[in-house]
């Protein structure tokens, strides 16, 4: 927002990026590459500087700027005057206060297949009570788990989720699943194998927090004695996209 | 399973969070977040390439390039917003930037901090929120913002508040971080950080993770907001 607002009310007088997109996260607490020897660090920053200025060419984007500018009294003036903006930011920050401080979910594309193993892209839609990655997917390991992410529109869709139970040697243990999107129970169901969850998604929004409760989450090493996975777990899942919902698609 | 129980016969809704309160703004508890840890402008070639990025000169950082811009131009009253320890307002009246200054901040320890270190130099210094400060001053041609807007909560109220205590010809100079919000990057950048991150030797990557969600207290209250 610093840049459109700034924008809004000041004519730019000068603008310039300064980069960071993949220098700053991976330089900024890196206690790793600070340990180093002289002459490797600075070879390695080195290189994360030529990979900053290709990803800021090639994306535009930048983590840091400098700008000037001088005053659009005009805007400034009639803006206060109105108030609008004043409840327009109000209310913002009450939307984003009322979800915890989140401002925007993780956007995904219609027909994106987002993978949750090792190399896979969908973390960023994990939000609570998960695993880390694993190579075949990402574990839900309590009994409620968020799943947040926002479409480009509105729309008819259907979100599936390619999950298995709890399975070990010679047991499988059932996960009863019920599905809560945007706070409203949309499914209930059983998972008694590797099997794509499919919950339809409301259409008059664009945001989604997709909540399961998962009550039969247990530990491998309570189930198989000497195993050594003390987690409790309920659900692997392995990948997630979203489809466009026709009127002859599942229900 | 009472608390699922419960939750089914309550409207088929999922438990809320705890009601927000409205509050005037959001403000850390102290001071100690702050001047710790090691950042990417540490290194001093990442100094040079910033420099050659805003000025076209590794040797020139962004508040020599401005002096350049107003060609020399001594300001008369500068506020300083959200001013911390003081290093900012101490750097650019040392540089000739303007004759006086005030920096506000949030922080009664910071402010207490940067006035000791002014040592001499025309600088005043006063706590303010600036979510919801007036600037009850008048007389400032410039106002500086170093990697403070991204602290503000109401961004348009601050920079529209700004815009009116300048004059026509005052200045607003800003660097400033003005990437993702709270660490919620693109999947593009994300995954280009990842791949980047991998391809250094092991004993040189980052520790790349999302925002340690467990730690944000609003899922502290949502957690607690669900029946055993």
């Amino acid at each position: 927002l610093i840049l459109p607002t700034f924008r809004k009310y000041f004519h730019t007088v000068h603008h310039a990026q300064a980069g960071g997109p993949i220098a700053y996260p991976l330089l900024t607490h890196n206690a790793n590459m600070w340990a180093l020897d002289p002459e490797r660090k600075k070879a390695l920053v080195a290189a994360l500087i030529e990979q900053d200025r290709r990803y800021c060419s090639d994306s535009a984007e930048s983590f840091f700027d400098y700008f000037v500018g001088t005053p659009n009294r005009e805007v400034a003036e009639a803006n206060e005057a109105d108030g609008s903006a004043e409840a327009e930011e109000s209310k913002r920050e009450s939307a984003a206060g009322r979800r915890g401080g989140i401002y925007y979910f993780p956007h995904v594309a219609v027909d994106e297949k987002l993978e949750f193993c090792s190399g896979g892209r969908g973390r960023a839609v994990l939000h609570e009570g998960f695993s880390g990655i694993e190579p075949v997917g990402t574990w839900a390991q309590r009994d409620v788990v968020v799943i947040r992410f926002s479409l480009s529109e509105s729309g008819h869709y259907s979100l599936l989720l390619g999950v298995t139970p709890l399975a070990l040697p010679d047991k499988i243990v059932p996960q009863r699943v019920y599905a809560f999107v945007n706070g409203a129970l949309v499914k209930r169901t059983t998972i008694e194998t590797r099997s794509i969850l499919i919950i339809d998604l409301p259409g008059a929004t664009a945001e989604f927090e997709v909540t399961l409760v998962l009550p039969d989450l247990r530990s491998p090493a309570d189930l198989i004695p000497g195993y050594q996975d003390e987690r409790s777990l309920s659900l692997l899942l392995s990948q997630m996209e979203v489809h466009r919902r026709t009127a002859s698609s599942p229900a | 399973m009472k608390w699922l129980k419960n939750l089914l016969r309550s409207g088929s809704r999922t438990p809320a969070p705890s009601s927000c309160v409205a509050k005037a703004s959001s403000v850390p508890l102290n001071s100690d977040v702050y001047y710790h840890g090691i950042y990417w402008n540490d290194y001093e070639a990442i100094v040079k390439y910033i420099n050659s990025r805003v000025s076209g000169d590794p040797a020139t950082p962004w508040y020599v390039h401005f002096k350049r811009l107003v060609r020399g131009h001594v300001f008369r009253k500068a506020l300083i917003i959200n001013c911390g320890n003081g290093w900012v307002e101490r750097l650019l009246f040392d540089a000739g930037l303007f004759s006086e200054g005030l920096g506000i901040d949030i922080s009664q320890e910071l402010l207490i901090r940067a006035a000791a270190d002014a040592a001499g130099r025309p600088l005043r210094y006063e706590k303010r929120d600036i979510n919801i400060a007036d600037f009850v001053e008048d007389g400032f041609d410039l106002v500086i913002n170093h990697a403070a807007a991204h602290h503000v909560q109401f961004i348009d109220r601050v920079f529209r508040k700004i815009a009116l205590a300048l004059p026509e010809d005052g200045y607003f100079l800003n660097y400033d971080y003005v990437g993702p919000h709270r660490n919620q990057y693109s999947a593009r950048n994300w995954t280009e950080l990842l791949r980047v991150n991998r391809s250094l030797p092991a004993d040189a990557q980052a520790h790349l993770d999302l925002p340690d969600l467990t730690t944000m207290s609003h899922l502290i209250r949502l957690r607690r907001s669900i029946p055993n």
